[in-house]
């Protein structure tokens, strides 16, 4: 067993006794923003001592059961314990309604509290972050469903400026971990078994300062040896895995990762020209491209993304039939279903003005005919995709990074 | 000169061509944006295009992968393109700033907004009682107070550097600025235009097609009576919310705003709007039985009036005005206009919060409409916490309305009318619209 490998086995060993990707550390969230909230109560002058009867509102974004199942009492039994508050009844000189609500990223909890003792009405807000448990807790995000056999699960979130994913087995377990590359640098997670999740292992690796333009990429790709690293900004590094930084590249390309073919290298470099388009000279589309896949043990087959937009191929029987359409900037092709051959993944707005949908399709190299066999609907926009395998199920598994109004959303298809 | 004809005439922006929006995908330098103004402040515009806020939230608001570029300061997540960081000392009342660039022309743009000026950091200020005096000490920036402010970062979004993504070019409009903060924008010009078809963006209310942008809050309208009128109680107010909930009802807000704004906005028993304030809530309404129809009978000669002013170019507050005298006549009040005297009066105010923070945005209301602050407040609309200052807030909106110093009417969606074609154009908190982002994407 090798050094690198030792240490990741480690690693996963004590996986479970961290904390998740991107969470709020420490004690329960619920338990926090309550207690806060009931501190903030028990601290009111002349608040109540005497009694006091609660009535409760489910505001904004938030359902009433759980408001009433969830909220109140835990609540309930957070002014019990803290014995600062009179009983809480319905005889008290004292009533408050309290309102619990979401308004953005936060969950609110505001009571107007009226008592006998005090001059006018006072009010008790207390807001906190919604992570992962608050929205499990509260129901703030529907579970969605997947469409036959495949499911589209939420892994948790990630820090914010995410510009490309990468899924490369680091520690040579057999299962693939997970390279990510934000503005400020290059993270890695394992896989976690128990939790279904990955979990944070090192980073970020920083990226050496530069100016970045507005329009803010990156690319990752594994060249055999480590992981190379673009951007916009300007860089080119390289990462040997078993290095504790990031190295300069000597090469000036950016890297577009391709579906494993052991017969050739694991990607392709193109030139960055203006803005973020690229030219890829082993493509036969000799126009600027954002994204281009080539199909795994075929020389004859390329599928991409041109600068328009515009998804495009070239196919063992010539130029696509398959209906021309606009998609994102990335593509990817890869065999998520263990059927033999790669299928499509692309990202799309399912109606104009709409957020994202991810799409995954049935394709031959003749690129005749698109079958769909997966769509999944986002809140926001599909920022970076990347597939592997790393559940070590055997099969592909599609990672994918939802960029919202907070933090971004790594996301999970696999074929069950 | 022509921008100010454009004014007079009312205009708005455009460069056309509709198009289904795309999936996420990476900008396109050049082009021009087309802006019609209708009803809206050119100033606002070149307030919007000229200058970089000093401070930005980590919200919605902000592109996420845009905002990861620079670290965050403060412990609320704040993001600056200006200040490397800030530290607190003697309570809140000593802050001491880092700049990236020099600190003299910070400290200029600071004094400019947060004393002496109408910026609404300084009336914020002001209504707090809170004095600043701003120095620079090195390389740093200093802000000392004459009483404990906390919510600092909170404050200095309302501050910006006229290192905008945008020069005026004269009648042309404006250019890219490549020494913009932040980097030169995507587009190369902004225009203003006279109609309305040729706008790219349209930032009036109209019922054009493109995709509708809706401003982060809304604006509320507001009745403001004075002492008298708010002594007569004509509209049965009350205190303690019930008789608030009950016109509320009878003002049937819902039927103005589907006549007049598409629908787009709602009834309010609050002053702070959503966006600004958390959802609260004064009671339950258990099986209220809804409001009794209109009984409008012939007014006594001697019947009490109430004078109404209203902006004449306000269409929203002419419809309320027009339910008012409806519901006040059902009460045995007729309704004057304002010119005529003696009787007690009340004026409706369309009143838009200059921030979404809800303490900052009390103050300013309070500035605004001159309504009284309880003694000891500032502490708790300044405060460091967010939650504090929200609760203090809460608490003086619940005080002012028990009161009647105010009555809530309706709020009303802001929105901008965009191409498709054109992405990344936000929408300021006042309702001018940000293209530091907006790109044209293919045709």
């Amino acid at each position: 067993m090798t050094r690198l490998s030792l240490v990741g086995f480690l690693v996963l060993a004590l996986v479970a006794l961290r904390p998740a990707v991107a969470q709020e550390p420490g004690e329960s969230s619920l338990t926090g923003w309550l207690d806060a909230f009931a501190r903030q109560l028990e601290g009111v002058p002349d608040g109540p001592r005497a009694g006091l009867s609660i009535q409760w509102v489910a505001g904004r974004g938030v359902e009433e059961r759980r408001v009433e199942r969830v909220v109140r009492p835990h609540l309930v039994r957070r002014l019990e314990r803290g014995a600062v508050v009179g009983p809480l009844n319905d005889d008290g000189d004292s009533a408050m309604v309290i309102t619990v609500s979401l308004e953005g990223d936060r969950v609110w909890a505001v009571g107007v509290l009226r008592s006998g003792g005090l001059a006018g009405p006072v009010a008790v807000a207390q807001d906190w972050p919604v992570d992962r448990e608050l929205e499990a807790l509260l129901g703030l995000r529907p579970a969605r469903p997947g469409q036959g056999r495949w499911s589209m699960e939420r892994l948790g979130t990630l820090p914010l400026g995410v510009l490309d994913l990468l899924l490369q087995d680091l520690d040579g377990d057999g299962r693939d971990d997970i390279v990510l590359l934000g503005v400020d640098g290059v993270r890695t997670y394992l896989w976690s078994p128990l939790e279904e999740r990955p979990s944070l292992d090192q980073g970020p690796l920083p990226l050496p300062r530069a100016p970045w333009p507005r329009a803010l990429e990156g690319w990752l790709a594994w060249d055999g040896a480590a992981v190379r690293v673009a951007t916009t900004a300007g860089h080119r590094m390289r990462w040997p895995i078993d290095g504790r930084a990031l190295l300069p590249d000597e090469e000036d390309g950016v890297p577009l990762s391709q579906a494993y073919d052991p017969s050739r290298a694991p990607l392709l470099l193109g030139r960055l020209g203006s803005g973020v388009d690229l030219t890829v000279p082993s493509t036969p589309q000799s126009g600027p491209l954002r994204d281009v896949a080539q199909w795994p043990g075929r020389d004859d087959v390329w599928l991409w993304v041109d600068a328009a937009g515009v998804l495009g191929g070239a196919g063992s029987a010539g130029p696509p039939t398959f209906r021309e359409r606009r998609v994102g900037d990335r593509l990817l092709l890869a065999d998520l279903d263990a059927n033999a051959g790669p299928e499509l993944v692309t990202s799309e707005a399912a109606l104009p003005g709409s957020p994202d949908r991810v799409r995954i399709e049935a394709v031959s190299p003749r690129l005749d005919v698109l079958t769909v066999l997966f769509e999944g609907s986002l809140d926001g926009a599909v920022r970076a995709m990347a597939a592997g395998d790393v559940d070590f199920d055997g099969r592909g598994d599609l990672l994918l990074v939802e960029e919202t109004a907070g933090a971004p959303v790594l996301w999970i298809v696999r074929r069950r | 000169m022509r921008l100010a004809a454009m004014i007079a005439l009312s205009l708005l922006a455009t460069m056309a061509a509709p198009a289904p929006s795309e999936a996420r995908r990476a900008a396109v330098g050049g082009g021009e944006a087309s802006v019609y103004l209708g009803n809206v402040d050119l100033a606002l515009l070149a307030n919007a295009l000229e200058t970089t806020p000093l401070v930005e939230p980590r919200d919605r608001r902000i592109s996420p992968d845009l905002a990861a570029a620079w670290p965050t300061i403060g412990e609320e997540g704040a993001r600056s393109r200006f200040l490397a960081g800030l530290v607190s000392s003697d309570a809140g009342r000593l802050w001491t700033l880092v700049p990236h660039g020099d600190a003299k022309p910070l400290a200029g743009i600071l004094a400019a907004c947060l004393s002496g000026s109408d910026a609404w950091p300084a009336r914020a200020l002001r209504a707090a009682g809170t004095e600043v005096t701003v120095g620079t000490a090195g390389e740093r920036v200093t802000l000392s107070f004459s009483s404990p402010v906390g919510a600092v970062l909170a404050l200095l979004r309302g501050c910006a550097s006229p290192d905008g993504p945008f020069l005026a070019a004269g009648d042309s409009g404006w250019t890219a600025n490549p020494a913009a903060a932040g980097g030169r924008p995507h587009l190369d010009t902004v225009t203003v235009v006279t109609t309305p078809g040729e706008a790219a963006l349209l930032a009036a209310t109209s019922g054009a097609a493109g995709e509708l942008l809706v401003a982060p809050w809304p604006d509320v309208w507001l009745l403001v009576p004075d002492e008298a009128a708010k002594d007569a109680d004509p509209l049965d107010l009350g205190v303690a919310g019930e008789g608030l909930s009950r016109f509320s009802d009878e003002l049937a807000a819902d039927l103005i705003l589907a006549v007049h704004r598409g629908g787009r906005g709602a009834a309010t028993t609050h002053l702070l709007p959503p966006g600004v304030a958390p959802a609260r809530s004064m009671a339950v309404a258990l099986g209220r039985a809804p409001a009794p129809p209109l009984t409008l009978l012939p007014l006594p000669a001697d019947a009490p009036s109430l004078r109404v002013a209203h902006q004449a170019a306000d269409e929203l507050a002419g419809a309320l005005l027009e339910r008012l005298a409806l519901l006040l006549r059902a009460r045995g009040w007729a309704v004057t206009g304002a010119e005529s005297k003696g009787a007690p009066a009340a004026h409706i105010v369309r009143w838009r919060p200059s921030t979404p923070d809800t303490g900052l945005a009390l103050l300013t209301l309070a500035a605004d409409l001159d309504l009284p602050l309880p003694p000891d407040s500032a502490e708790g609309l300044l405060s460091a916490t967010r939650a504090e200052r929200t609760s203090a807030a809460l608490t003086i909106e619940r005080q002012w309305l028990d009161a009647r110093l105010v009555v809530p009417l309706l709020t009303a969606e802001r929105t901008l009318t965009v191409s498709p074609r054109l992405v990344g154009v936000r929408v300021r908190g006042d309702g001018a619209p940000v293209l530091d982002d907006a790109w044209w994407v293919s045709p």
